[in-house]
């Protein structure tokens, strides 16, 4: 791995990684970039699949928002070859989906670098959108005092899933960038890019960029965030086990749920073509429903909620990488991050299995090992 | 893995039951048959039976 | 003795094909070997005549408790066989008959049957046992080996087939009380029997074996000491359905033994009592019982007295290894010299001799004789009805064609032949019908019958209209449940037009009258409340076929075993369970739909990989069964190992043998045979498969409805023992091309090391042919030169079966054998000179041996060959932990792999001498014929299918499906399912998160139907 600094000025970090973007794509490194870019009106940033180098223009990579898991959007563009060299940007959750996605042949990493991006967390989009309607919310002072973990803005930090988040750096990056902890170094200055291999180190080392010593702060930092991160979710774990150690527990906390998907619509594993519970399996005759209410008195409707979240622990929780915006889409605040987060954790546990950790570890129902027959 | 989702779920895991039986054991499923009915005769009656906002 | 009496050829002689042989078979004994022949020549369009002594087909496997060495549970794999048997249009079964004559030719021959009484109507028993509650005698029961008692009427055992009752005429009293208690009226005292004349093309004699009269060893105390039993004994104690339910008990007391002998070669072995063969399953079988033992009681001691631990089959070394060191069970290799009881205990006290010649005592709780196997009582007559010899021991004499008798047109198979295992009876059994088989090839499908389907009614638009049948089952189910109760219950239920009971639902009366209510109620679903559908659903499916319905609109409820009898004590509850059963019956029927058979056309060429021994006799028997065959060989020319052989044991002349069948496959006009050939591709599925093979110029495309993979093995080179170092050391390979040349002069002194390359930890199986191979080689030495001394350092000497003679005969020669231990192998070093010095401790002397020997030998074994890793990824057939070829069931399917139209046979397959080579070949042959004979191939019906809209491609069902049934479609992406290949087992269903992928006849929807009906 080769190490180099991209030189950025005050005012210049998202337009120097912009340029550096563009630069990959007239070089002809990529045929096309996925990156995040802001609307209109700069009060949300969206995935922007870009080919035409002029239109990297008002990119913004490290702008912390993400509107969704990228992963999906990595998966709509590369389901097939595209047959074309295919640059993403993408944040550890994503590129954790989406070894995931390749594994179930949702997704190809053949023809795709990925730029991978240090992510100390993400806003929730409401709460990005009125940091910056109210103009609270400068992009490069945020950056420098996330560098050293710290997210918040004024009471305003960000969300649930990213104040728990462990990966601050993003695997299975061809090129990454960073600037977490940089002490003494303002990333308003530099930022740190990394390279996996010789042939595209050439291509940077051709963009003028100069070799550079990574300092020990940096991963000081990202240790020290990380143990944070980690207790912290430890605590809300053990928070969350004491509700849910009880069926009244669970209900309780999934009692508001209306079964409207939006979870499984956010979850960057949940990748079937239609959910099962969307489909006319779990669409009973008014007579069960009447027979379930004769039976209990009273039911809640929506029915089946409980069995909606079990079906999807089920399907995904091998998978789960915790990226948490099953909990930004719920309309109604289920604490779903800690609630998959631990439970998958759990079940991956059984097969000493890490979602997202290497594209060739084969998902553990997809293999059979004769130990695991033994009694547990 | 069921086991410790229905747990996370806060639903009693020992209501679950896995055993191995070959075909041959006919003895061995009722003796199992019987000590799931033992066992879950001693845990009470599911309270998802009751719970009216599943 | 003389090893060459009997000049076998080794391979058959072409056998002109009668043009107006009789296609029908007549197969005697209807153990597993005579059902594998019947199964095997009805699938390909053979009519079959199974002639069974006793009143129930499928002789002495359903009385073993477990098989090894998988550990399966032996009535489990047996019983589906029953039941194809059983219910196969083309298999006519005659219990309780003789052959009494047997007159003609090969091709018309006309056999005499006699059929004694059943003294019990097959066609009106149920089976509902109410004969057997109200019989007063009590006889002791053959089944489980006298350790408990039947009745004067009786059924064998549950599962017997046919499923009805018999009167064991010598032990009824005649009182009357049964055939008055019958409701069927189906009991009648005054039957006759009938002789019957068939004429038939062919005979295969499988009568079987019975084992030792443990009781002429006096010395063991068998019959007088009741801890004392035999193997078989043994077998039912241990069972689930013997007499104590599997609890392991002693006979005296009912206590739990705690220390079990066993002592092995009880009735084998014995050289001076005509029984000089191996039984070549007892050692396998004490092991097995052993650990199922030590399974059974933790803590158990078992030990096993013995010659030699004869664990030469597949996986067999590795099973007494893992019996050994895991389980703990203790080999000790001596012979007990006698049995005494201990007056208060009744325990055993054995006396032995240990290999160092010391005398032991030693008690035990319970004492095993693993008897050997003989040939059943009468076979003197049965041999000469057949008009077939017999050899000295009495198992059948064997003709001038492996499988043939001494009468053309009669073959033998399974134990009559020889004493075998399971695994090679089955093998012997279909390479028997292959024999047949190649014999009356045109007269296949001649007398063979069809079934002309009834129209089936489209009901797609119809409502549901449900019909519910509910079952007394005499009194079984009606003594408990309230019949009447659940059918008005059934009555009420929701789609339900008709519910209607009967006494026996079964009965062929019952069926007609579901019949016509389908008719006169309009039913366009079927469900019937009775026993199990194991046996029953398919006899009520085809009640629906006859009326014009689909089968699969269809449902079964077994309020029997679910029900009435395990709910005696509650009647109301039992009652209530079954209409709760019914209820959601009745849920899924609503929504059943009607299930298409597909069919597939088949191609009726094979194509044989391997132009070895084992191909070139598949090839062989293919051809002259009729079908086209590509032989495949890697090599520039054909012949394999056979090459390097010189002759076998029992005397084939290996290199004639090579230049008759070369020759014979060569002008063979059936066969298209490609040397110097690489395979690069394979697709398909049964009956059409494409295979690209690549010579140095050319390339084909083969298509062939099914393949066999003969691609043999290798002989091991050695490591150690100075091998490659010294030239005095060679392979059992080379001694044989040096005796074939004559070169041995000079040669004083040769020694032979056994397992120089098996049994270790870098290859732990035996390699099975070496013993054989050392004694053979000794044999022509001491043929050649008289004088010249063979030592045999050897760990057990593993020849098995009629190869035992030959054993005694070197021993008789002075070939002289020493044991060793693997801790303390034999020491080689160059002595100079060109000779070399061999050392290793004599265990009977007690001190090491030195001999300066001018040859040493090794017996390098038999290795899989490093290709079969590319052929397995190719054919996608599986390979074992050792990378021999994996077929399907190591003992019931010992030449199929697990997906269809994949056969397997010869050195591929395991270690095997070459007879046995051919023998499996055949078998192969014949296999890969039920395929190739058939016009086309019915799929199974209950296949997954594919929602295509809701199918997003991920490929888990690809992963979860064991049968290569799964694919995703290459441009879409979407997964599909070969329906061809599909087994219907529900694996992708269970993996499928989106619900696509669904199975026919259980689809989600009508599962969950039913769980909400249960939760009503």
């Amino acid at each position: 791995m080769k190490s180099y600094a991209l030189k950025t000025g005050p005012g210049d970090v998202n337009r120097a990684l912009t340029s550096f973007l563009k630069q990959l794509l007239e070089r002809g490194v990529v045929d096309a970039i996925l990156v995040p870019r802001a609307t209109r009106s700069g009060t949300s940033v969206v995935q922007a699949l870009v080919k035409d180098p002029v239109a990297m223009e008002g990119a913004l990579p490290l702008a912390p928002l993400a509107m969704q898991n990228a992963a999906r959007q990595v998966s709509s563009l590369t389901v097939q070859d595209p047959g074309q060299k295919l640059g993403v940007v993408l944040r550890s959750c994503e590129t954790r989906a989406l070894v995931e996605l390749v594994k179930l042949h949702q997704a190809t990493m053949d023809n795709l670098l990925i730029i991978g991006i240090d992510c100390p967390g993400t806003f929730e989009p409401a709460n990005y959108k009125k940091l910056v309607e109210t103009g609270n919310f400068d992009p490069e002072q945020w950056l420098t005092r996330a560098a050293m973990g710290e997210t918040a803005v004024n009471d305003t930090d960000v969300r649930a899933a990213c104040a728990l988040c462990r990966h601050v750096t993003a695997e299975h990056a061809g090129i990454h960038v960073g600037y977490v902890g940089y002490v003494g170094i303002d990333p308003t200055k530099e930022l740190l890019v990394q390279v996996q291999d010789e042939e595209l180190a050439g291509a940077l080392a051709e963009l003028g960029l100069a070799e550079y010593q990574v300092h020990a702060s940096r991963d000081e930092t990202i240790t020290r965030i990380r143990a944070a991160r980690e207790e912290e979710y430890r605590q809300q774990a053990a928070a969350l086990a004491e509700k849910t150690g009880t069926l009244a527990g669970t209900t309780d906390l999934l009692a508001a749920c209306l079964r409207c998907h939006n979870c499984r619509q956010a979850c960057p594993i949940c990748f079937c073509q239609e959910c099962v519970f969307a489909g006319p399996l779990f669409k009973h005759q008014p007579g069960d429903y009447l027979g379930w209410a004769q039976k209990k008195g009273v039911i809640k409707m929506p029915t089946d909620t409980m069995l909606f979240h079990l079906t999807r622990i089920n399907h995904m929780g091998l998978s789960c990488v915790g990226c948490g915006h099953c909990q930004s889409a719920c309309p109604v605040g289920i604490p779903l991050t800690v609630l998959f987060r631990s439970a998958g954790q759990k079940v991956q546990d059984i097969f000493g299995y890490t979602p997202g950790r290497d594209v060739g570890e084969e998902l553990p129902l997809a293999t059979y090992q004769v130990s695991e027959l033994e009694p547990r | 893995m069921l086991k410790k989702s229905l747990e996370s779920f806060g639903i009693n895991k020992d209501r679950v039951w896995f055993r191995f039986i070959s075909a041959s054991e006919g003895k061995t499923f009722a003796e199992t048959v019987n000590q799931m009915v033992q066992s879950l005769k001693k845990l009470g009656p599911n309270p998802t039976w009751t719970a009216w906002e599943l | 003795m003389d090893a060459t009496a009997q000049k076998p050829t080794g391979t058959p002689q072409t056998t002109t094909t009668p043009e107006r042989a009789v296609g029908a078979v007549l197969v005697v004994g209807a153990g597993i070997s005579g059902m594998q022949s019947a199964l095997d020549l009805a699938e390909a369009g053979f009519v079959v005549h199974l002639v069974e002594k006793s009143p129930s087909i499928a002789g002495t496997m359903p009385m073993l408790d477990k098989t090894f060495p998988t550990n399966d549970c032996s009535m489990c794999i047996l019983s589906p066989r029953v039941v194809d048997v059983g219910s196969h249009m083309n298999i006519k079964i005659h219990t309780l008959s003789e052959l009494v004559a047997l007159s003609g030719q090969p091709g018309n021959f006309t056999a005499t049957i006699k059929k004694h009484p059943r003294y019990v109507d097959i066609d009106l028993c149920v089976s509902c046992g109410r004969c057997e509650t109200v019989c007063p005698q009590d006889v002791p029961n053959p089944f489980n080996q006298g350790l408990d008692t039947r009745k004067a009427i009786y059924k064998p055992y549950a599962q017997a087939f046919p499923n009805a009752y018999v009167i064991d005429k010598q032990n009824c009293q005649e009182c009357g009380t049964c055939a008055e208690k019958c409701p069927r009226k189906a009991i009648n005292y005054d039957m006759t029997g009938e002789l019957v004349d068939i004429p038939v093309g062919a005979v295969i004699l499988a009568p079987g074996f019975e084992i030792f009269d443990a009781s002429l060893r006096g010395e063991y105390g068998y019959g007088i000491y009741k801890n004392v039993v035999t193997s078989l004994q043994f077998e039912r104690m241990l069972s689930a359905s013997g007499p104590h339910q599997g609890h392991l008990v002693r006979p005296s007391d009912g206590t739990e033994p705690r220390k079990i002998a066993f002592i092995q070669c009880v009735g084998s072995r014995e050289p001076g009592k005509e029984r000089n063969y191996c039984s070549g399953v007892c050692c396998m079988y004490a092991t097995k019982e052993a650990v199922v033992a030590k399974e059974h009681v933790p803590g158990l001691d078992a030990t096993i007295f013995c010659i030699d631990v004869r664990a030469f089959g597949k996986g067999f070394e590795q099973y007494y290894q893992r019996a050994r060191d895991e389980y703990g069970v203790r080999y000790i290799k001596c012979m007990v010299s006698s049995v005494k009881e201990l007056q208060q205990t009744k325990n055993l006290v054995l006396k032995y001799r240990t290999p160092n010649g010391k005398l032991h005592e030693e008690q035990f709780d319970l004492v095993v004789l693993s008897v050997g196997l003989k040939p059943p009582a009468g076979i003197e007559a049965l041999a000469q009805t057949a008009g077939v010899a017999l050899d000295e021991n009495g198992f059948c004499q064997p003709g001038p064609e492996p499988g043939s008798t001494t009468r053309p047109g009669v073959y033998a198979a399974g134990a009559f032949a020889g004493p075998k295992d399971i695994p090679e009876t089955v093998i012997e059994a279909s390479a028997a019908a292959g024999y047949v088989s190649s014999l009356l090839g045109k007269s296949r499908y001649t007398l063979t019958e069809t079934k002309e389907p009834v129209p089936e009614k489209d009901v797609s638009e119809e409502l549901p209209r449900t019909g519910v049948f509910v079952c007394h089952c005499g009194i079984n189910i009606g003594s408990i449940i309230d019949v009447p109760a659940v059918k008005n219950y059934a009555k009420t239920l929701p789609g339900v037009v008709y519910a209607g009971e009967f006494t026996f639902a079964c009965a062929q009366d019952s069926l007609e009258t579901i019949k016509k209510r389908i008719n006169s109620q309009k039913l366009n679903r079927v469900v019937v409340a009775s026993c199990t559908p194991r046996t029953h659903a398919p006899l009520f499916q085809n009640a629906l076929r006859e009326a014009g319905l689909n089968p699969y609109l269809y449902e079964h409820v077994n309020i029997r075993e679910h029900s009435s009898w395990v709910h005696r004590d509650q009647k109301e509850s039992a009652t209530a369970k079954a209409k709760d059963l019914v209820r959601m019956a009745v849920a899924k029927a609503r929504l059943l739909k009607p299930v298409t058979v597909t069919h597939s056309e088949v191609n009726r060429n094979a194509l044989v990989v391997g132009g070895g021994a084992a191909g070139m006799a598949a090839a062989m028997s293919l051809s002259r069964q009729g079908f086209g065959v590509h032989l495949v060989e890697k090599a520039d020319t054909l012949g394999g190992r056979l090459a390097h052989m010189h002759r076998t044991i029992t005397g084939v002349d290996t290199q004639k043998l090579l230049a008759e069948l070369t020759g014979q496959v060569e002008n063979d006009p059936n066969i298209h045979i490609i040397t110097g050939a690489h395979i690069t591709d394979v697709s398909g599925y049964p009956g059409n498969y494409r295979t690209v093979v690549r010579t140095r110029d050319q390339t084909y495309e083969l298509v062939h409805g099914a393949a066999i993979l003969a691609t043999g093995a290798r002989e091991v080179t050695p490591e150690g023992y100075l091998y490659g170092q010294h030239p005095g050391v060679i392979t059992q390979t080379g001694l044989e091309q040096r005796i074939r040349g004559g070169n041995l002069a000079g040669s004083q002194n040769i020694v032979m090391i056994q397992c120089a390359g098996s049994r270790d930890e870098k290859r732990p199986w035996c390699s099975r042919i070496c013993c054989s191979h050392a004694i053979k080689n000794a044999l022509l030495i001491k043929e050649q030169q008289p004088d010249t001394n063979v030592y045999i350092f050897y760990r057990d000497i593993r020849v098995y079966g009629k190869l035992e003679k030959y054993y005694t005969e070197a021993r008789r020669q002075g070939v002289i054998f020493i044991q060793y231990e693997p801790e303390d192998p034999p020491q080689v070093i160059d002595a100079g000179d060109g000779k070399l010095a061999v050392t290793a401790p004599d265990p009977t002397l007690g001190y090491s041996v030195t001999i300066d020997a001018d040859l040493l030998v090794l017996s390098a074994g038999v290795e899989a060959n490093t290709d079969n890793e590319e052929l397995s990824k190719l054919f996608k057939v599986p390979l074992s932990a050792e990378g021999f070829l994996l077929e399907a069931h190591m003992k019931l399917r010992p030449v199929d792999f697990a997906a269809d139209g994949m056969y397997l046979c010869g050195l591929a397959h395991a270690p095997k001498l070459l007879d046995e080579t051919l023998v499996q070949a055949s078998a192969a042959a014949m296999r890969a014929a039920t395929l190739l004979s058939k016009e086309r191939l019915e799929n199974v019906a209950i296949t997954a299918y594919v929602d295509e809209e809701l199918c997003i491609g991920c490929g888990l069902c690809v992963k979860a499906c064991s049968y290569n049934a799964r694919y995703l479609e290459e441009y879409t992406g979407i997964a599909r399912v070969h329906e061809t290949l599909c087994q219907g087992c529900g694996a992708c269903v269970a993996a499928c998160p989106s619900g696509a992928s669904q199975q026919k006849g259980y689809e989600k929807g009508q599962m969950l139907a039913m769980m909400k009906a249960a939760l009503l």
